[in-house]
C-alpha cells in the first residue's frame, strides 16, 4: 500500500465524498429540521416532538413497519437463497451455460415500469395465466385472488405481501446470483479436487470449503440488498400502493403517501427519520460484528 | 460412474428449464400480449399463443409515443451517467484500495451507512436544491441524483477490484519511473481493469436506463422525457391503461437494447465481479 | 537526507492536522449550506391571497356563424369535424385581448383525462392554435397522475409552478394558497363566464348552494372561486345492452331491482359476475360505496358528503365525520352482500389492481360503473362489443327517492406566480371556446357543463352521453368529495379512512360496527389537523 503522496487519496474521493454529503448528508439533516416543524398553509410552525410522538404511537406506523421487516427478510433470505442455488448450478461445466447466465440477469435490467405492469396483469384475478395453468391441470377451481385474498393472514404476513414478495424476488435474486457466481468462481480449483482426492462428499465440500471462501462476497452482497430491499419503493407503489388495508404497504410507500397525498410533510419526514435510525442501528450492529471480515 | 453422471445431467437440465421458465415467464408474457390482436387480449379464455400475430401494436405504439425521441434521451442519460459515475466511482474505489489513509475506513463504513436513506425523503431536499443552483430541469440533475445509488455499490466493488488487479510492483515501477499518481492510475491502472470499470459502467448505464421517479420529478419537459416517463404516460385515471397491447409494445421496444447490452457484456460483468472477489 | 529526516516526523502531525480541520470545514459548510437553503425557500408569510383578475381585460370573443361551424384538427391521426348550429342569440364569447405583443411563455399542465393519447394530439393542436392566434408561446405538459400529486405537493413547498394547470381536489389546494403561491382567486373572471349564462346549471343560485354543487371551487378568505369550471363528471351504469335485451331484462331503476337482476344474471362458476364497480384505486371505491350511502340517505339526509355540516350547512369547516348511522351501516351492508351473499360482484374488488372496466370488456362483467370516458375506451380496444353496449343511470333508492351521484370535475388553475395571468386567461377561453369544447367533449365522452354543448344535435345524438347528462340534470346529484380541505386526504390515499372502511368490511377483515367506528376515529383526526 502506497503511503507517500499524502493528498492524493484524498483528492481522489473528493468528488465521491462531496457528491455524498449533498446526496445523503444534506437530505437527512433536512429531514431532521423538517420533522420537528409542522406545516400550516405554507408556512411552518416549530412544534418540537409533536411529529415523533405521532407517528411512533400510531398503530398504522407499526404496523406498516412489520410489514416491511416482513417484506425484507422473506425478499433477502429467498432471494439469497435462489441466487445461492443458481450460482452454485451454473458454476457446473455444461453446454448452455453461458446462455443461461446472459438470460437469468435480464428480470434485473428490465425497466420496473414495465414489470410492475406486467406482474400486476399476471396476477390480475380473471386473466392471470399462472390461474389459467392451475385450472388446465385441475389443481384448483376457481379463480385466485393473488392481490386481494386477506382470507388468511398472520400479523402483517399476508397472502398479497406474499405475491408481491415472488416479485421482489423474482427481480432481485440476478443480482445475487451474479455476486455469488463471481465469488464461486474465483475458488481455486486444486482445492475443490484435492477434497476430491480426499473423497469428501459434495455437501461437506460445499459447508467446509465454498461456504467460508465465499463468505465475505455473501455478507457484503446481503447486507447491500438488505438495504435495497427494505428502502424499496417502486414495486410495492406501482403494483399495489400499499394494497389493501396496508398489507403490503411498505414504509417507503407509506412515507410517501403521507407527504404526497395527505400533504403531512412533518409527519413523513419525522417517519422517515425513525426509520433511518432504525436501519442504522441494524447496519451498525453488523459493521461491529463483521468488522474484520468486511475490512480487512 | 455413468448414473452419478446420468443422474447429475437430468438434474441440471431439470433445474435450468425450471430457472428459465421462473425468469422469462413474465417476458413471454409481455412479448405475446405484443403481437396479438386487442380481441384477444381481453378475450377468454386466455391464449397462449396468439392465433393471428401481428405487428400492428408496435407501428401504433411509435404512433402514440415518440419512441426513438425518448430513446435516445435514454440513452444520453444513460452514457452520460455511466460516465460520471465510472469517473467518480473509480477514483474513489482506486484511493480506498490501494491506499491506507486516515479516511480509508471511516468513508467506506460511511458508504455503507449513508445507503441507508430512504430515496423518497431525499427527493424533496434535492429537488430544492437542484432548483436553487439551477439545475433543475437538466440531465446534470439526473445524474447526480443517480450518483445516490451507484456510489455505494460501484466504490465498494471497485475499491476490493483494484486491490488484486492492478500489481504493487506495477504500481511502484510506475511512481519510480517518474509517473505521478494520477498517471499511474490513469496510464497503467487503468487498462489492465476494465473488466471491473465495465462491471461498474454497465450498473450505472442500467440505473440511468431504467430509472423512473426521480426522473418524473427533475424533468419537466415532455421532448426531454426518457423511456421510462413515456411509458408511464399510457397509464391513464384510476390506473387503468386502455393500450394494453402498445404499452407492451413499447415495453418489448425498450428493454431489448437492456437485454443486448448485458447479453454482449454480461462476461464482463462477471469477470469484473469475480477478480473483485478474490480478496474480497 | 536530512530534510527527510526533519520532514518525516512533522509529515504526520500536519496530515493529522489537515485530516480534522478538513473534516471540520466539510461538516460546517455542509451544515450552513444546509442550514440557508433549508430556511430561505420556505414561504412563511401568511397572508392570504388578494389578487384577481382586472374584469377589463378578461373577455373572450369568438363570434361563432349562426349556421355551420367545422373546425378540422389536422395533428390528430383521424380529422375531426364537427358540426354545431349554434342559435345567435344565446352564445357569444367575446375575445378581446388586449395583452402585450410580446410572446407569453405560458406552461399548461394537464394529467389525463379519458383516453390518455387521444389527448395529447387533440390538446397538441389545440395548444398550436392558440400560440398561432394570440402570438405567445405556450407549451402542454402532459403528466401521470402520479407525477401531478408530487408536483402539486412541491408546488405548495414553493417549487416549480406552470401558470395554468388542470387539476383536482381544489379544496385542497386553495386553503393552502397565499398570495405568491398556489392557486390564484379568481372570482372576477368565473363571475364574467357565470354572467354569460351558458352553464346548464345554474351555479349562483342553485339550491342549496354554490359550495354543493362545486365545492371543489369554494374556500374561505372572501373568495368563492379558485378554479374555473369545466365539465362535469359522473359516473352511471354501462351495461351489456344485448345480453339484457337476450333475457327480456330492462335495466334496473332501484337499488332491489339492481340486486334481483344480479341475482338473475350473476354465474360466478362461469366466471361472469353481474356487477362490476369500478377500480380499486381510492378515489373510485370511495366514490362508489358514496353513491350507495347517498341514496340510502346518508350525509345530510339530502344527500351532502359524509362529513358534519357546520351551523351554516358548509361543509368546509367541517370537524366530524357524519357516518356513524344507518345509511352507512345498510350501504356497506348492501356491498357485502353484493360480494359475498348474492356473489354479483367478484370478490376481486378488494384488490388494489381491480379493474371492472376489463373485465366488461372480457365479458365477465355485464354492467359497471364508470364515467362516460369508458364508452370510448370499450369501442377502441374491445371493438367485439361495439354497438351492445350503453349505459344506464344510477339505480335510486325505493325509498328515501335518491340517487347517488357526483359532479367531480377538473377545473382550470391559475397560479399565483405567473406572469402572464391575461394570456392564462386567454388560453383557458381559447380551449372553452365552444366549439372546441364540443369536439373535446365528444372525442372524450366528458359530460359538458355548457348549455351550448348539452343542447348541441351531434351531442344528443350519442344517447350513450345522454344518460350521463340526464343524470347530472335530474337534480339529484350530490358532491363527492366533499368540499372541505382535507378531501384529498380524505379520498385519494390508500391510507385513507373511506376506502380503509369500505376494503376491510369487504375483504371480511372487520365487521361493519367496527369498520364505521375506525373510520370515525381516523377521519376525524385528518379533519382535526390544522390547514
Amino acid at each position: 500500500m502506497a503511503t507517500k503522496k499524502s493528498w492524493f487519496p484524498y483528492a481522489m474521493i473528493s468528488v465521491a465524498v462531496i457528491v455524498s454529503m449533498v446526496m445523503n448528508v444534506y437530505p437527512l439533516l433536512l429531514a431532521i429540521f423538517m420533522s420537528f416543524q409542522n406545516f400550516v398553509g405554507s408556512s411552518n410552525h416549530f412544534v418540537g416532538l409533536y411529529n415523533y410522538i405521532s407517528v411512533l404511537t400510531d398503530p398504522t406506523f407499526w404496523f406498516v413497519f412489520e410489514v416491511t421487516i416482513v417484506w425484507t427478510i422473506l425478499v433477502v433470505s429467498f432471494s439469497g437463497l435462489l441466487g445461492l442455488g443458481t450460482a452454485l448450478l451454473l458454476n457446473e461445466e455444461y453446454r448452455f451455460r453461458g446462455i443461461v447466465r446472459s438470460i437469468i440477469i435480464i428480470p434485473w435490467v428490465a425497466p420496473p415500469v414495465v414489470i410492475a405492469y406486467i406482474w400486476v396483469w399476471i396476477y390480475s384475478a380473471g386473466f392471470s395465466p399462472i390461474s389459467d395453468f392451475l385450472e388446465r391441470v385441475h389443481l384448483i377451481s376457481g379463480p385466485i385472488y393473488w392481490l386481494s385474498d386477506l382470507s388468511i393472514k398472520v400479523g402483517p404476513l399476508s397472502f398479497p405481501l406474499l405475491s408481491l414478495v415472488l416479485v421482489g424476488v423474482w427481480a432481485g435474486f440476478p443480482f445475487v446470483a451474479v455476486v455469488f457466481l463471481a465469488a464461486l468462481q474465483s475458488i481455486p480449483r486444486e482445492v475443490l479436487d484435492a477434497a476430491d482426492i480426499d473423497s469428501a462428499s459434495s455437501w461437506q465440500k460445499f459447508r467446509h470449503i465454498t461456504l467460508p471462501l465465499i463468505a465475505k462476497v455473501g455478507q457484503i452482497s446481503i447486507l447491500l440488498s438488505t438495504i435495497w430491499t427494505f428502502n424499496q419503493f417502486v414495486y410495492p407503489y406501482l403494483m399495489t400502493k400499499g394494497g389493501p388495508l396496508n398489507f403490503t404497504d411498505v414504509l417507503s410507500v407509506f412515507i410517501y403517501q403521507k407527504a404526497f397525498t395527505d400533504f403531512n410533510f412533518g409527519y413523513a419526514t419525522a417517519a422517515a427519520v425513525v426509520m433511518t435510525t432504525f436501519s442504522g442501528i441494524f447496519v451498525a450492529l453488523y459493521i461491529i460484528s463483521s468488522y474484520r471480515s468486511l475490512f480487512e | 460412474m455413468i448414473k452419478i453422471k446420468m443422474r447429475k445431467k437430468i438434474i441440471l437440465v431439470i433445474a435450468n428449464t425450471l430457472l428459465l421458465l421462473f425468469v422469462l415467464f413474465p417476458f413471454f408474457w409481455m412479448f405475446k400480449t405484443s403481437i396479438e390482436p386487442t380481441t384477444e387480449v381481453y378475450g377468454l379464455p386466455l391464449t397462449w399463443f396468439p392465433s393471428q400475430p401481428t405487428l400492428a401494436h408496435y407501428a401504433e405504439t411509435i404512433n402514440l409515443v415518440n419512441i426513438p425521441l425518448h430513446m435516445l434521451n435514454s440513452l444520453f442519460v444513460a452514457g452520460f451517467n455511466t460516465i460520471i459515475a465510472v469517473s467518480v466511482t473509480s477514483c474513489a474505489g482506486y484511493a480506498l484500495g490501494r491506499f491506507s489513509f486516515r479516511g480509508n475506513r471511516p468513508f467506506s463504513i460511511y458508504l455503507i451507512v449513508t445507503n441507508l436513506m430512504p430515496g423518497i425523503v431525499s427527493i424533496i431536499p434535492f429537488y430544492f436544491f437542484m432548483r436553487d443552483i439551477g439545475l433543475y430541469n437538466t440531465y446534470w440533475a439526473l445524474i447526480l441524483a443517480y450518483l445516490f445509488w451507484s456510489l455505494p455499490f460501484c466504490t465498494l466493488m471497485l475499491r476490493s477490484y483494484f486491490k488484486s488487479s492492478f500489481p504493487n510492483e506495477v504500481h511502484d515501477s510506475g511512481l519510480v519511473d517518474g509517473c505521478s499518481e494520477f498517471s499511474t492510475f490513469w496510464r497503467l491502472c487503468v487498462p489492465v481493469s476494465w473488466p471491473g470499470i465495465a462491471a461498474a459502467g454497465i450498473f450505472s448505464f442500467i440505473l440511468g436506463w431504467n430509472e423512473f421517479f426521480w426522473a418524473s420529478i427533475m424533468l419537466t419537459n415532455a421532448s426531454m422525457a426518457t423511456m421510462p416517463l413515456a411509458l408511464a404516460d399510457f397509464i391513464g385515471e384510476m390506473g387503468r391503461n386502455p393500450y394494453v397491447a402498445q404499452f407492451m409494445a413499447a415495453g418489448v421496444l425498450v428493454t431489448i437494447p437492456a437485454i443486448i447490452l448485458f447479453a454482449f457484456l454480461q462476461k464482463y460483468f462477471v469477470m469484473g465481479l469475480t477478480m473483485g472477489s478474490v480478496k474480497g | 537526507m536530512s530534510q527527510t529526516e526533519q520532514n518525516i516526523p512533522q509529515k504526520p502531525n500536519r496530515r493529522k492536522f489537515l485530516t480534522y480541520a478538513g473534516a471540520a470545514a466539510a461538516v460546517i459548510i455542509v451544515g450552513g449550506v444546509a442550514y440557508y437553503i433549508g430556511t430561505s425557500n420556505r414561504q412563511t408569510s401568511t397572508t392570504t391571497a388578494t389578487s384577481t383578475l382586472a374584469p377589463t381585460t378578461v373577455t373572450s370573443t369568438s363570434t361563432l356563424a349562426p349556421t355551420t361551424v367545422t373546425s378540422t384538427s389536422t395533428l390528430a391521426p383521424t380529422t375531426v369535424t364537427s358540426t354545431s348550429t349554434l342559435a345567435p342569440t344565446t352564445v357569444t364569447t367575446t375575445t378581446t385581448s388586449t395583452t402585450t405583443k410580446l410572446a407569453a411563455p405560458i406552461d399548461f399542465w394537464s394529467p389525463p383525462w379519458g383516453d390518455p393519447t387521444l389527448q395529447k394530439n387533440l390538446i397538441n393542436g389545440y395548444v398550436a392554435g392558440y400560440n398561432q392566434q394570440t402570438g405567445n408561446a405556450a407549451t402542454w405538459e402532459y403528466l401521470d397522475w402520479t407525477t401531478t400529486f408530487n408536483r402539486e405537493a412541491l408546488i405548495f413547498e414553493g417549487g416549480a409552478a406552470p401558470d395554468v394547470a388542470i387539476g383536482c381536489f381544489t379544496s385542497t389546494y386553495a386553503p393552502r394558497s397565499t398570495a405568491t403561491l398556489g392557486l390564484m382567486p379568481l372570482d372576477d373572471y368565473v363571475n364574467t363566464l357565470l354572467n354569460q349564462n351558458d352553464y346548464a346549471i345554474d351555479l349562483t343560485t342553485a339550491d342549496p348552494g354554490l359550495d354543493y354543487y362545486f365545492p371543489d371551487s369554494i374556500a374561505p378568505g372572501g373568495h368563492n372561486w379558485w378554479a374555473v369550471p369545466w365539465f362535469a363528471e359522473t359516473c352511471a351504469s354501462t351495461y351489456r345492452k344485448d345480453i339484457f335485451e337476450q333475457n327480456n331484462i330492462t335495466p334496473p331503476t332501484t337499488l332491489d331491482e339492481q340486486v334481483e337482476i344480479g341475482k338473475k344474471l350473476t354465474n360466478p362458476s362461469g366466471g361472469v359476475y353481474a356487477m362490476g364497480m369500478g377500480w380499486g384505486d381510492p378515489v373510485s371505491v370511495c366514490n362508489n360505496w358514496s353513491y350507495t350511502f347517498l341514496a340510502m340517505g346518508g350525509g345530510d339526509g339530502k344527500g351532502g358528503p359524509y362529513l358534519e355540516p357546520d351551523a351554516n350547512g358548509i361543509y368546509w369547516n367541517s370537524t366530524k365525520m357524519a357516518i356513524n348511522n344507518d345509511a352507512a351501516k345498510a350501504s356497506l351492508q348492501y356491498w357485502y352482500d353484493m360480494v359475498w351473499t348474492y356473489n354479483i360482484v367478484s370478490p376481486e374488488v378488494t384488490s388494489p389492481t381491480y379493474n371492472a372496466e376489463s373485465d366488461f370488456m372480457a365479458g365477465k362483467a355485464l354492467w359497471f360503473t364508470a364515467p362516460a370516458w369508458v364508452g370510448a375506451d370499450i369501442n377502441s380496444s374491445a371493438p367485439q362489443l361495439k354497438g351492445k353496449f350503453d349505459a344506464f343511470m344510477l339505480v335510486k333508492d325505493a325509498t328515501t327517492g335518491l340517487r347517488g351521484a357526483s359532479i367531480v370535475y377538473c377545473p382550470y388553475y391559475i397560479y399565483a406566480t405567473t406572469k402572464y395571468p391575461d394570456a392564462c386567461v386567454d388560453f383557458i377561453n381559447y380551449l372553452n371556446d365552444p366549439a372546441r369544447e364540443l369536439t373535446i367533449d365528444l372525442q372524450y365522452r366528458l359530460e359538458p357543463l355548457k348549455k351550448s354543448a348539452i343542447t348541441d344535435p351531434t351531442f344528443l345524438a350519442d344517447t350513450y352521453m345522454k344518460v350521463f347528462v340526464d343524470q347530472i340534470n335530474t337534480g339529484e346529484v350530490h358532491a363527492i368529495p366533499p368540499g372541505n380541505p382535507h378531501s384529498q386526504a380524505l379520498v385519494a390515499s390508500s391510507t385513507g379512512p373511506i376506502y380503509n372502511m369500505v376494503m376491510s368490511v369487504l375483504s371480511k377483515t372487520a365487521t361493519i360496527p367496527e369498520a364505521i367506528a375506525t373510520c370515525e376515529t381516523a377521519g376525524n383526526a385528518i379533519l382535526a389537523q390544522p390547514v
